[in-house]
């Protein structure tokens, strides 16, 4: 907070005093209370990227050489062409701050937020998926309860809209117990047609301006200053930055606006999110070069007597702003009269450059359109943290338990375990496109109705690695993540990322964002995955300990499978049938689930990625895909690869017999071999009469592929050559332990 | 002293300055339509009656708010408590 004096007043506003010199050198004169408001919230962190943008500048053009890539960052989300016609939209952001602190409204009007993103590239909402964070369960009550009600407010808005959650990830970290993290991801689908009917942008004078949907209200005013602030600095006073979600009106917005881009009329769109009406007119005219004259009292709003600083800066949810030509007003006003949602004409564009607002005959706002999108930027400080050395050289203590003990308690631990408990919440099927249903693979599968293609979604990032190491964490992700796409049969199309950090002016915690964003940009050009779009979350600190929590760099990715015969899903099929393993494991136990498990410790050298590696892996599974030999694919992920086998049994009660002496080309210790999370590995089950061809094939991409045995027709997982042992599991008892994790966590 | 029985009502409802899109829904998509537009303002909420033991009235209503706080039945971020009335079983 800082005071500045305002036409002989004192006011607070969240800036800096030289940014508010710099508002007056940029007006020539005082700005009045509604302009200064929305500098304030426009240069906030929040919306104006200032301390990621130098940044961020590395991605700059990671998308430009792909001739199927519709829109970039800086829109609203990212657009690809998937051919027939269609575009896919989509997006990821951040809705922590207000999750943290009202769970059930944060999490449902952080959906509503993605929707809208989504809806304003013209094209319609059809699968929402999210990443999440939180606090460990375990007797720990404010845990609990940040977890129900963000899972509860994420099932209850999307199952209301009738989008489904086909997907998310959770972690669970003590790093997060006060600072959770909901990111929230959105996928739409149109003709690209539509997409282009709804740019963001306002590029003709004398349109008309319309606002629709929910009435403005004085909730949620200056909520994007908010989010640029820790939760330390936050007082009672501040909280009413909370939205309440309205999930019907949501839907009958969601049809309106579909029907309205339809008829030709709209020429631009912009949901209203943080920073209200200040964001969208200046966006809308800024970008597209042309000016504006809105009149305030136009604007419908929830209560009386609000002022136009009020107006200009709510952030009241469920509204979208459109431009539309003159000779569609009543053909655009009648489709949103048929869905009754309210709606206002509240100006015309013009050829002026400047936004000017009036309040009945004051004009409050009058300033050139770009103005509020040149925030100034920061050069932070990065350093790297001093306790990494410590961390990195922890050694891996010899086990003091029985492998099969450890196994089970692998399988049974918060990060692991099965998240049904989450995702029987959420309606996944509703809209009938799902295919690949949650638990059934690494990634939701849609269809594409009319169409014989099929896209594959998936999101995650492993904060554990990204603690150790955010630059090789990062690309770990997209490796995993990828993964995640390539095991249901999908190649991968491309990339948006959400980057969740602590505060940017800490030059530790903004050395981890810069490595991370380092690592994604890395290993995106070299796998050539275009990167679409992201958001950046700062200021995630635990207001409590006053740490920061743990880098997570999400990672969203979008895959194209063409053919129904060409889906592929992750549970075994057929007792007889071989299991392969795809790439060899390293001793990389370094912020694996073993450590942090068994042993209580977080350190140790961290996976590794090998891009040149990885792609030859992605290649062969390609051309395994190609020929048909692949039955079931499952990356190995959290817990290493006999995690990931027990998975794969599960679902149709069969057993695994294996031998593992083939395999340790690193002469690992059992535990390393066994639970190393080394990035990059895939389980497959093929069949017996096909292995001599994979292994040809494999000496031709020169990859590593190594028979770990047969699928058994009962429940059980026989691991023979070890160091040490042999080892027999119950599958059925492993189910158990797998299933009962949260459940009873949650006492329910 | 003797603890005695009390009958304490309270409603939870959203914050004035917050949205209530039940009561929103029911004024314009019931009311409105159905001829009742002289209803110019519903707000939703829930109604709860609770007998408990307490020392005196104040006592009751202390026990009461302590425990919808603690235990979430409402959430003081975006709800208020209003104790409708306490009365001496």
């Amino acid at each position: 907070m800082t005071k500045v004096k305002l036409n002989g007043e004192e006011v607070s506003v969240e800036m800096p005093k030289e940014e508010f010199e710099k508002v007056k050198e940029l007006l020539n004169r005082e700005p009045t209370i509604t302009e200064l408001g929305g500098f304030d919230v426009m240069w906030s962190e929040h919306c104006s990227y200032k301390s990621s943008r130098p940044k961020l500048k590395l991605f700059e053009d990671a998308e430009a050489n792909y001739d199927y890539v519709l829109a970039g960052p800086g829109e609203d989300a990212g657009v690809i062409d998937i051919g027939d016609g269609y575009a896919l939209a989509f997006r990821i952001e951040s809705h922590n701050h207000p999750s943290a602190i009202e769970p059930y409204h944060g999490a449902a009007t952080g959906i509503g937020g993605i929707i809208r993103d989504v809806l304003c590239m013209g094209v319609r909402p059809i699968a929402l998926l999210d990443p999440l964070r939180f606090g460990r369960l375990a007797g720990n009550s404010h845990a609990q309860w940040l977890f129900k009600y963000v899972v509860k407010g994420i099932a209850d808005y999307g199952n209301c809209t009738g989008i489904p959650t086909i997907g998310g990830e959770v972690e669970f970290d003590d790093s997060f117990e006060n600072n959770c993290l909901v990111n929230v991801a959105c996928i739409g689908l149109g003709t690209i047609e539509d997409f282009k009917h709804a740019p963001s942008r306002a590029y003709n004078p004398g349109d008309y301006i319309i606002l629709m949907g929910g009435s403005t209200g004085r909730d949620g005013i200056h909520g994007v200053t908010f989010a640029s602030r820790t939760l330390t600095e936050m007082s009672e006073a501040d909280r009413p930055a909370v939205q309440i979600g309205d999930p019907f009106t949501k839907k009958m917005i969601i049809e309106a606006t579909l029907e309205a881009v339809k008829t030709g009329y709209v020429r631009g769109l912009k949901d209203l999110g943080g920073g209200g009406l200040t964001c969208a007119t200046s966006e809308l005219t800024g970008d597209g070069n042309t000016g504006a004259n809105i009149e305030l009292r136009k604007v419908f709003t929830a209560e009386p007597g609000m002022t136009s600083y009020e107006i200009m800066l709510s952030e009241s949810q469920e509204r979208m702003a459109f431009i539309v030509k003159p000779e569609g007003l009543e053909t655009v006003l009648n489709v949103f009269r048929k869905y009754e949602v309210a709606h206002a004409v509240i100006g015309k564009t013009d050829d002026s450059k400047v936004l000017k607002v009036f309040d009945g005959d004051e004009l409050v706002v009058n300033i050139p359109a770009k103005a509020l999108s040149v925030s100034p930027t920061f050069k932070r400080q990065e350093k790297r943290p001093d306790y990494l050395d410590q961390l990195l050289a922890q050694p891996t203590p010899e086990p003091s338990k029985q492998i099969e003990e450890i196994i089970e308690m692998l399988i049974a631990s918060e990060n692991i375990c099965s998240k049904e408990w989450i995702y029987r919440q959420y309606d996944h099927e509703v809209g009938v496109r799902s295919v690949v249903k949650c638990g059934d693979g690494d990634s939701g599968v849609l269809r594409i109705i009319g169409t014989n293609k099929f896209i594959a979604a998936s999101v995650g990032v492993n904060s554990k690695h990204c603690y150790l190491d955010p630059y090789e964490g990062a690309k770990g992700g997209l490796v995993e993540i990828c993964g995640n796409v390539i095991t249901t049969g999908a190649k991968p199309m491309a990339m948006v990322n959400c980057c969740n950090f602590g505060n940017p002016e800490i030059p530790e915690s903004f050395w981890y964002f810069s490595k991370a964003v380092e690592g994604m940009n890395d290993f995106c050009r070299s796998l050539k995955i275009p990167i679409v779009g992201g958001n950046v979350s700062f200021y995630n600190e635990d207001e409590v300990t006053k740490t920061a929590i743990k880098a997570t760099p999400q990672i969203m990715i979008v895959g194209l499978i063409e053919g129904y015969e060409n889906v592929i899903t992750l549970p075994f099929k057929k007792a007889g049938n071989d299991i392969l393993i795809l790439g060899e494991t390293k001793a990389e136990l370094g912020g694996s689930e073993y450590h942090s498990v068994i042993h209580g410790i977080e350190g140790g050298i961290p996976p590794k990625v090998d891009e040149d590696k990885i792609k030859v892996r992605w290649d062969f599974i390609s051309a395994l895909y190609d020929k048909k030999f692949i039955k079931a694919n499952h990356d190995v992920n959290k817990g290493g690869f006999i995690i990931t086998i027990a998975e794969m049994c599960f679902k149709n009660k069969l057993g695994a017999d294996l031998n593992l002496s083939r395999y340790n080309a690193n002469d690992l210790r059992d535990d390393e071999l066994l639970f190393s999370e080394t990035v990059g590995r895939f389980i497959i089950e093929t069949e017996p009469a096909s292995l001599n061809d994979i292994l040809l094939l494999a000496s031709e991409f020169k990859v590593s592929v190594t028979k770990l045995g047969v699928i058994l027709n009962q429940p059980k997982i026989l691991i023979k050559g070890l160091k040490n042992q042999e080892i027999s599991l119950d599958i059925n008892k492993l189910k158990d332990l797998y299933d009962s994790t949260i459940p009873r966590l949650m006492d329910i | 002293m003797a603890q005695m029985e009390f009958i304490i009502e309270i409603s939870l409802e959203n914050k004035p300055a917050a949205r209530d899109p039940v009561a929103e829904t029911i004024k314009r998509d019931l009311l409105a339509k159905k001829g009742y537009d002289n209803v110019s303002k519903v707000r939703s909420g829930q109604y709860l009656r609770l007998i408990l033991k307490a020392n005196n009235e104040e006592d009751a209503k202390e026990i009461v708010t302590k425990m919808c706080n603690a235990l979430r039945l409402f959430n003081p971020v975006t709800q208020t408590l209003n104790i409708i009335s306490v009365k001496k079983l």
